[in-house]
């Protein structure tokens, strides 16, 4: 009995020593890795693959391109979506011109709402290029609304949702741009 | 020499641990919608399996029938952990697609069963064969699998294999150009797949058999004659 017991302990001790070898060896790779994979992430919602992020404050990341700022991204989030928050990234150059917006965490209905989704649908592509300006303050809303952004049919109240989350965005921005681009992590 | 020989058949076609004994089911039908996300399961599988079978079998002489089941989820557990943490060091990417089902390796009846059945009465040497060849039989019906559905599902074949073999490896990816079948990708294409693929090995097992019926048969006549 004694016996089965401190063998089982050995090789349980020497099978954790393995593990925590093996992961005390790997910690620091898969920190740079995940940092990498992130700004990879988020480089795409820019349309800037070649580009540098550095982290500032609150979530927001500079981009530069060949060591000059070129524009920053930042979260915003709505609720009022037709169920849940709706949760994205935002990529806005120094002009206030949209780079890129992307849905990461929605529960809107498949198959109607979810087409904000670049997975299921490119509408969220009509972004790119717009701006305060561009619309008219009067386009920033959905076609039913009389604004220029195209609606899913049958679901109004999500695409509704996320431009007026974008309109928002850019706003806070225009606001916080002096601010947002001097600060460092 | 006649051992390797059972083992290497066993594992590859006639005791297939996916297509025969239909274990591990679970990983094999979640990840097998590419041939990359195929090939990086079935290698740590292969390599998780081989490793397991040659240390319990180092060890079968020191466990008893109380503590041979422990020391074998144990070991098998921390092979997996360790493929799961190296997996993230070196192909992070290939890890965000699979990582889930990496860890769910622990749970494959088909590493269990080998260990018990096999790696727990056998020498050294056989064990560790009788791992690889039965990692080796999972991996070539993952791979198969994957490339099926890969074709039916996005008209590509080996695409993202650069999340294995690093950049150069973008290169490899062949454009079909035919239509992706959606259902081809979600999971009831995969039972679908999957359902064809036994089929066509029994098919395969059961015409290679009358086969030999019919030499026999054929061989024995004039035996039968004389008498």
């Amino acid at each position: 009995m004694k016996r089965l017991v401190l063998q089982l302990t050995l090789l349980a001790g020497a099978c954790g020593l393995l593990t925590s070898l093996v992961q005390y060896s790997g910690a620091e790779r898969i920190k740079l890795n995940q940092l990498a994979y992130r700004n990879q992430q988020l480089l795409q919602v820019a349309g800037l693959p070649s580009a540098d992020l550095t982290e500032s404050q609150d979530s927001r990341f500079l981009i530069n391109v060949a060591q000059e700022p070129a524009g920053i991204i930042f979260p915003i989030s709505t609720d009022r979506g037709y169920n849940g928050t709706i949760k994205l990234w935002l990529a806005v150059n120094l002009q206030g011109e949209i780079l890129g917006v992307r849905v990461y965490a929605h529960s809107e209905t498949p198959g109607l709402g979810d087409k904000i989704d670049l997975q299921v649908a490119d509408w969220i592509l009509d972004f790119n290029g717009k701006s305060l300006i561009n619309p008219a303050i009067t386009g920033w809303a959905v076609k039913r609304d009389g604004g220029s952004f195209d609606q899913f049919s049958g679901a109004t109240i999500t695409p509704r949702a996320v431009v007026s989350a974008v309109h928002a965005g850019l706003t806070q921005f225009h606001q916080h741009q002096q601010q947002w681009l001097q600060e460092t992590p | 020499m006649s051992q390797i020989r059972q083992i290497t058949r066993d594992g590859l076609w006639q005791n297939n641990p996916a297509l025969v004994q239909l274990l591990g089911l679970c990983p094999l039908l979640a990840v097998s919608n590419t041939v990359a996300n195929s090939l990086g399961l079935g290698l740590v599988t292969l390599v998780v399996l081989t490793l397991s079978n040659l240390l319990i079998s180092s060890l079968r002489g020191q466990l008893n029938n109380a503590t041979r089941l422990p020391a074998q989820i144990l070991i098998i557990a921390t092979f997996v952990t360790c493929a799961d943490i190296l997996l993230q060091s070196y192909w992070y990417e290939l890890h965000q697609r699979i990582g889930l089902f990496v860890a769910l390796i622990v749970t494959n009846c088909t590493l269990l069963a080998r260990a018990e059945s096999f790696a727990s009465r056998h020498p050294i040497r056989l064990a560790t064969l009788d791992g690889f060849m039965m990692g080796l039989g999972f991996l070539l019906v993952l791979i198969l699998l994957g490339g099926v559905r890969e074709v039916l599902g996005q008209g590509t074949l080996l695409a993202d294999m650069h999340l294995l073999f690093g950049d150069s490896a973008r290169a490899w990816k062949i454009s079909l150009g035919t239509p992706g079948i959606l259902l081809a990708v979600l999971p009831p294409g995969a039972f679908i797949t999957f359902g064809c693929l036994i089929a066509a090995r029994n098919w395969l097992a059961q015409r290679y058999e009358t086969g030999l019926a019919d030499a026999a048969k054929a061989s024995n006549k004039p035996l039968i004659h004389r008498e």
